[in-house]
């Protein structure tokens, strides 16, 4: 269960922060704004620092995991529970990895559907982002590294459209703060945890860093930057929206580019949407390659192999089942269970792999 | 290469999945007008412009009816050669029947569930029948009634007296407690379309309108604006006219919180030009600015405290003082504000100051 993988396969430690911050951000900014809104309102803001101090947490528990056992999280579950219920566990992370893909997906596909080509079939979408997704893989994960860092890089000017929306903002609407309960407050945290998840693909792809303990601080970067950029978007939906018009809209960040008007184009929320590609295709990349990653080390296959097996999975899904009842289904698995899994699972992790490390069993 | 040849093939097949629209093959609607017909019917136009070689402005209006607004558009598209596609619109037009019938929540959830539609359509309530409306001929044939509707609101909140209005602004007022919001009013004067005021609306219903006289202290009130024309009358013998040019406009709000005397003080502040002035003296001695000054602000006063007083007793807040109020309150509820409202003592404190008085004395 030991890996020692080419250095010539390996990125610089400085990628990590392109990595991390270019997975937690997709599709849950889209959205967030929502759903934070109706359980937090004007103290959501409390919420996103919050989640964000579980993720720099998060991301502390992980590198300090693999202080302790060099590799990735097969390695680990491997060396903390054995062969068999080590594998166990592995085979969830590389189910939660393939749902986490599936789900970024069948959203970006929904958001297709609803604002531009509402009669195109899901399936023909998802051939395309798969035969795509598997044109990276097979560059291997400098390619993958390479595509997340331009992604980041080519999307960042889209961040005019928010200050185009201050125009017609209402900063009253901030106030007043204070106004509810921690309860609502851990309510809130929990409702931004679908834009924070992402920096946990680092259990997988941790031994492809080089002197990986130099990029904890890139990783730490990356989910500040997210936290930051989260926490931006948050400010400005509030002042731009009425409390109850901003609970009412399913995509609050895309409703608001409907109000930029350029002078050659007037309507900018389709260049928005169709460019958000950019952001979703390092997202399914890296989750996909995560997940087949995991089962070639599982299993000892070439990673071809369950790369191929899980597209036809995403492929069929899309095929019998693409409606927004799966979609909510995917959701629930990511959020609540999916994420709590991960808040719970790592820190026992560490907790175990620190007490037989002391016993001098590892 | 090898890899690469599905990618390319699949595209090629796939671009010809979605329906194309050509824009001289889709009837593209530029403005959009709601009636109410007298048997409880709605009759929906579209204006819709032609695109032909040297004909600049030429449109057809095509019309149809259905008992609800999304439905009209098919019931329209029936009767037509091209579907119609909403994707250009700029600005909606509702008669106050179908305000007062339907209610402005109904006939926006349409307009807000469509992606089609931008946030930064316009709404406009129309006195009398929308149809007279869309039927007029616009004075500037390069443009078609729809465009030419468009931007006369859009110049008018610019750099007239209308207070800025569309979709996005309309519903985040109207969708808090209340349904405060405010619309401009366009009316058939003659043979031309002027704007004639402002409606405001109250639980989903119009209640009230601003006059244009009223429009520009109205606008100082709800927004800070860049340009508006003021015109007020001096307070001496003569009563002459005074037309002032707003270059910029700001309000502050002073809130007293307490929970038996609820109080606020509202400090409008407009800098401004004059424009005209119906007076012989000359207008460079400081005495006569500081007179003008003063005369404005008493005028400016009179006028804000007269409308405030007005939606008091309507119990309507159109100037969203309610959301101020909770800003500074955080155990304000709609109940208590709806029992408080019309009888706080609201305070008008306005300062004029004139920057300049154009090229002449």
């Amino acid at each position: 269960m030991n890996l020692l993988i080419n250095e010539k396969y390996k990125v610089q430690p400085f990628y990590v922060f392109f990595l991390v911050h270019s997975m937690q951000t997709g599709i849950g900014v889209l959205s967030f704004q929502r759903m934070l809104a109706k359980s937090t309102g004007t103290d959501g803001w409390i919420s996103i620092l919050l989640a964000g101090l579980i993720v720099h947490f998060m991301i502390w528990v992980i590198y300090k995991i693999f202080s302790i056992v060099p590799g990735d999280i097969i390695t680990v579950n491997y060396h903390a529970f054995g062969k068999l219920i080590g594998s166990f566990f592995s085979l969830l992370f590389v189910l939660y990895f393939l749902i986490l893909g599936l789900t970024v997906m069948i959203s970006y596909i929904e958001i297709i559907h609803v604002w531009m080509f509402e009669e195109i079939p899901a399936w023909s979408f998802s051939l395309v982002f798969l035969i795509l997704i598997y044109y990276i893989n097979t560059g291997g994960f400098r390619t993958i590294t390479g595509i997340a860092f331009l992604s980041v890089l080519v999307t960042y000017w889209l961040i005019f459209v928010f200050f185009y929306a201050m125009k017609y903002s209402e900063f009253t609407n901030l106030l007043p703060i204070f106004d509810h309960s921690i309860l609502d407050i851990w309510e809130g945290t929990r409702n931004v945890s679908l834009t924070m998840i992402g920096f946990e693909l680092l259990l997988i792809f941790h031994p492809f860093i080089k002197d990986a303990k130099a990029s904890q601080k890139y990783a730490h970067g990356g989910a500040l930057t997210t936290t930051l950029f989260t926490l931006f978007i948050y400010v400005v939906s509030l002042i731009f929206y009425s409390e109850k018009q901003l609970v009412m809209t399913i995509w609050p960040t895309l409703s608001m580019t409907s109000i930029v008007e350029l002078a050659f184009i007037q309507r900018f929320e389709y260049i928005f949407v169709t460019w958000w590609a950019i952001i979703i295709i390092p997202n399914m990349t890296i989750s996909l390659w995560a997940a087949s990653r995991g089962a070639k080390r599982l299993f000892n296959i070439q990673q071809k192999y369950p790369l191929w097996g899980m597209s036809l999975i995403i492929l069929m899904v899309n095929i019998f089942f693409f409606d927004i009842d799966s979609l909510n289904i995917l959701k629930r698995i990511i959020d609540p269970y999916g994420v709590f899994f991960l808040g719970a699972y790592l820190p026992l992790l560490l907790i175990i792999i620190h007490i037989k490390k002391k016993r001098n069993r590892l | 290469m090898r890899k690469l040849l599905p990618v390319i093939f699949t595209a090629a097949i796939l671009s010809g999945c979605a329906q194309p629209r050509v824009v001289d093959e889709v009837n593209m609607s530029q403005a959009i007008g709601y009636d109410m017909l007298n048997n409880d019917r709605i009759e929906g136009m579209f204006v819709i412009p032609i695109f032909q070689q040297d004909k600049m402005g030429k449109y057809q209006i095509l019309s149809g009816t259905s008992s609800t607004t999304s439905d009209v558009q098919a019931a329209v598209s029936k009767k037509a050669d091209k579907t119609v596609l909403l994707g250009q619109t700029r600005i909606v037009l509702f008669s106050e029947k179908i305000v007062h019938k339907i209610g402005m929540t109904e006939l926006t959830d349409y307009l807000y569930r469509e992606p089609q539609l931008g946030n930064r359509v316009l709404l406009v309530i129309v006195e009398g029948k929308v149809k007279d409306i869309i039927h007029t001929k616009p004075s500037n044939s390069n443009v078609n009634i729809g465009i030419f509707l468009s931007n006369l609101i859009n110049q008018q909140n610019e750099t007239g007296n209308g207070p800025d209005t569309n979709l996005h602004l309309f519903l985040g007022n109207s969708l808090e407690d209340g349904g405060d919001a405010y619309l401009p009013i366009i009316k058939k004067i003659g043979n031309d379309l002027a704007v004639s005021g402002v409606a405001l609306f109250h639980e989903n219903k119009i209640v009230s309108k601003v006059n244009t006289k009223d429009m520009f202290v109205f606008k100082t009130l709800v927004q800070s604006h860049r340009r508006g024309i003021y015109k007020f009358q001096l307070d001496d013998e003569k009563k002459s006219d005074i037309v002032v040019e707003s270059i910029r406009s700001g309000t502050s709000y002073h809130i007293s919180d307490s929970e038996s005397d609820p109080s606020m003080t509202i400090k409008l502040k407009i800098k401004g030009q004059i424009k005209e002035s119906m007076r012989s003296d000359n207008l460079t001695n400081r005495k006569m600015i500081k007179k003008i000054e003063q005369d404005m602000e008493a005028d400016l006063t009179r006028q804000a405290t007269r409308l405030i007083k007005d939606f008091q007793k309507r119990n309507i807040d159109p100037i969203g003082l309610k959301e101020k109020f909770h800003a500074k309150n955080k155990r304000m509820t709609y109940q208590r504000w709806k029992s408080m409202y019309p009888n706080m003592d609201i305070q008008i404190e306005a300062k004029a100051d004139i920057l300049q008085t154009g090229v002449s004395e």
